[in-house]
């Protein structure tokens, strides 16, 4: 499956896994789901498990413009993770949300980038060590493989490649969407694109660029 | 445990080392495109507190900038990689060349360069499909964007701006030329409205010019041409006649001093 290796990352953080998910079925339950988790005290019965099968980001793929625009995103909110303190959220997954999101409220990086009732295209991503109780010396293209299984697990859907010319992100992203979050209308470099494809391309490095530099945003 | 941006660091080729920062080439995944490093490292002889508050602020500071720039459609780098209480910058790696090193006289290294350009084959102009008039209008051309944006530059030479290699520019729209200025550093920029801040950025650029090319003058002449039709009549009034100030305060400081 996709991943992005950082060399520069401790082990249990250096590869991100993720996958784009077409045709979900299950958005409405999955999230009843993430939200029940989240409610789990520690001496609930297989409270583990149940937090391992959705310690996952959750990221509505119709805002995100390229592979990127993911990475920057994924690697901001390790750098944060890594550095004491540095976390605006509870978990490295919902960094990356409040990294992707335009404003400082958390909340609101939920509602914009996570998931809703009505997502049909994720990205699932998940960072660090898969499954729990799992053998310890698994070999990198089995712990891929329980990654996979995992989000499988999870979401309903089809998975498909990134960067497919056909069905990947390139046909899903809402640039629409993304300009309208981003206040990005009126701006002299959309404004003025001398073509649609040249206005996806300026709209791309402006909202890459956010993420990049959300940490020192105002 | 050193930090993580610091281990990135370790990773990568450096470019350059300047009194303030040092540059370096790195990749954040190793089938992404290159990234420029740009690290403020520590001053020892500063109070630590005091040296971390500056160092993120000059950060955050050009950060900015280049987004202000990315939305107003000035040329720039996109940004990819931000850790400022480490002093790291991280920018799009521009494949090309300095303007500086493209015009007569700019061929010597820099101070604190520390692969000399000599090692590479030298790059003409004619590679970048372009005359040294075409360059002059492209920079009075992003400099007119810069300044319509409010954004002063505060460091404009010849070294901070720099030409996209025809080989790795590709543009969606049909161009006149095959490549793009980039405007890169702005360690020193600011935001005003001010006409002053406006014609005291040409002036340094004129200036710079000047000590590094020979024969500059009508250079920067199509420099300013190129600025003019891109303002309104009002605003370039302004800030020629700003400029004439400029100019005549530079010589008398300069017949004191
Ligand atoms: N995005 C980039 N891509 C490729 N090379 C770059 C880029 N940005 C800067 N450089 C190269 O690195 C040099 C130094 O960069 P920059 O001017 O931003 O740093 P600086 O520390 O402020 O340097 P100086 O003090 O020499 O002005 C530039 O002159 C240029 O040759
Ligand atoms: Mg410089």
């Amino acid at each position: 499956m996709d991943a992005f290796i950082f060399p520069h990352l401790s082990t249990e953080k250096s590869t991100a896994y993720f996958a784009l998910f077409r045709n979900v079925e299950n958005a409405s339950s999955l999230r009843q789901r993430v939200v029940k988790v989240s409610t789990l005290t520690d001496a609930d019965e297989r409270v583990e498990e149940e937090r391992d099968a959705v310690n996952l980001a959750f990221i509505d793929a119709r805002l995100i413009t390229s592979r990127t625009h993911l990475q920057t995103a994924v690697h901001q909110a390790l750098l944060a993770s890594s550095t004491p303190n540095g976390m605006r959220t509870r978990s490295v997954h919902s960094e990356i949300l409040f990294y992707l999101n335009p404003t400082n409220n958390i909340t609101e990086s939920f509602k914009n980038f996570g998931l809703s009732d009505k997502s049909t295209s994720l990205i699932v991503v998940r960072i660090g060590k898969p499954v729990a109780p799992a053998a310890p010396h698994l070999r990198p293209d089995q712990k891929e493989m329980q990654v996979q299984e995992l989000m499988k697990d999870a979401v309903i859907g089809t998975i498909v490649p990134l960067d497919d010319p056909e069905q990947g992100l390139e046909s899903i992203t809402d640039w629409a969407a993304v300009r309208k979050l981003f206040k990005l209308n009126t701006e002299p470099a959309v404004k003025n694109a001398s073509s649609p494809e040249e206005e996806r391309v300026v709209v791309d490095r402006i909202v890459t660029s956010a993420v990049a530099m959300k940490s020192v945003m105002q | 445990m050193a930090s993580v941006s610091l281990q990135l660091i370790s990773f990568s080729e450096q470019i350059s080392q300047g009194a303030e920062a040092r540059i370096f080439k790195a990749q954040v995944t190793s089938d992404s495109k290159p990234v420029l490093l740009k690290h403020r490292f520590k001053k020892k002889y500063r109070h630590e507190a005091l040296d971390a508050t500056l160092t993120k602020a000059r950060v955050a500071g050009e950060a900015r900038t280049l987004l202000k720039c990315l939305k107003a459609g000035v040329h720039v780098p996109q940004i990819l990689v931000v850790d400022a209480s480490e002093g790291i910058l991280g920018i799009e790696w521009i494949e090309g060349q300095c303007v500086r090193k493209l015009l007569p006289g700019g061929e010597e290294p820099e101070e604190g360069e520390v692969d000399p350009p000599s090692t590479g084959p030298q790059q003409s102009l004619d590679e970048y499909g372009l005359t040294i008039g075409k360059l002059m209008e492209l920079i009075g051309a992003e400099l007119a964007k810069l300044h319509k944006a409010d954004i002063v530059h505060g460091d404009l030479t010849t070294s901070n701006m720099m030409l996209r290699h025809p080989s790795a520019f590709t543009s969606s729209t049909k161009q006149d030329v095959p490549t793009e200025l980039v405007l890169i550093d702005f360690g020193l920029s600011f935001v005003s409205t001010l006409v002053e801040d406006k014609a005291v950025d040409l002036y340094v650029l004129e200036r710079a010019f000047a000590s590094t090319h020979p024969d500059s003058e009508p250079m920067f002449a199509s420099v300013l041409q190129a600025y003019e039709r891109a303002l309104t009549a009002r605003e370039w009034k302004a800030v020629k006649n700003r400029l004439d100030d400029v100019r005549l305060r530079g010589r008398k400081r300069s017949m004191v001093g």
